[in-house]
């Protein structure tokens, strides 16, 4: 039940990072898939690192409903097209397990930037060249210009670099927005 | 709670490195110390922590009960011994926190 409500929980936070990435991408450059900013990047790597393969599947999860809906896909696309960043994020967490010589399940080292910014790029390479071994089976052949694989790698890294360091902040600010409280009430 | 205090951990990474918060460099270690052995889901006592720093044990003391005054951790009794978890506050600030997030991302 646990593990059900964890990958519900991913799923809506991928969900709505989805939309307001399509939201964002309504005044850029954007060619319907790939693009120099995706921001559920960092959803992904995040939910992988802290509940490994539950999290990447929570990920499918968010994405299969975002493709069903909002993309008026049919299920065997969608299906497909979501299973590509659950064996992404399994993969990158696979390959960060093997190169940092640790077991993340069991062993929860504390992440320092350099270790974070391994898996970040590592996460971003597997997915855009997934996504292009897929895409054209998918969205058909011929579609996406030889470009859109380092667009798609950069748009990852950007996206998962930005949330990441943006939620840091935010978690600093509550730091000190709670020791400002207990402050207070002290006084 | 071992996710809650893995994700407290990843998002404090900058703040770690950098500083970013107000929080003392001794208190900041304490902090680190006893949230990842909760993310390993390991049971850490005051005990554990004064073996663990380097400073002494009224030191050490004084900074948990910082930590506990600002609500980012709390203790219960456990065997006769003091456990470490984390505090209230600091889950209940984590909540609203995500909620916020919830919320900012339905608005578009």
């Amino acid at each position: 039940m646990k593990a059900l409500k964890t990958v519900a929980l991913i799923a809506i936070i991928r969900y709505l990072f989805i939309a307001i990435n399509a939201y964002i991408n309504l005044v850029q450059p954007y060619d319907g898939w790939v693009n120099y900013f995706y921001l559920p990047a960092g959803v992904n790597v995040i939910a992988t690192l802290v509940c490994g393969h539950l999290g990447a599947l929570g990920v499918g999860a968010g994405s299969f409903v975002w493709n069903i809906f909002n993309k008026d896909m049919d299920l065997v696309s969608a299906l497909t097209l979501s299973v590509v960043p659950v064996l992404s994020c399994s993969a990158s967490y696979f390959a960060y397990e093997k190169l940092t010589c640790q077991t993340l399940s069991t062993e929860w080292r504390t992440p320092s930037i350099q270790d974070i910014s391994r898996f970040v790029v590592i996460y971003a390479i597997i997915n855009s060249a997934l996504h292009h071994l897929v895409f054209p089976y998918v969205l058909g052949g011929g579609m996406f210009s030889q470009s859109s694989l380092f667009q798609m790698l950069i748009g990852d890294f950007l996206g998962a670099v930005f949330l990441f360091v943006c939620l840091n902040i935010l978690a600093s600010l509550l730091i000190d927005l709670m020791k400002f409280l207990s402050s207070e009430n002290e006084a | 709670m071992t996710s809650l205090a893995r994700l407290f951990t990843l998002l404090t990474t900058i703040e770690r490195r950098f500083g970013l918060s107000s929080l003392e460099k001794g208190e900041r270690e304490i902090l680190t110390l006893i949230v990842t052995a909760i993310g390993n889901n390991e049971e850490i006592s005051a005990e554990t922590v004064v073996e663990q720093v380097q400073a002494s044990r009224a030191t050490v003391y004084r900074r948990i009960a910082t930590l506990k005054q600002i609500g980012l951790i709390e203790a219960y009794e456990k065997k006769g011994r003091s456990i470490f978890r984390l505090g209230r506050n600091f889950r209940k600030h984590f909540s609203e926190l995500d909620a916020a997030i919830m919320s900012k991302h339905e608005s578009p």
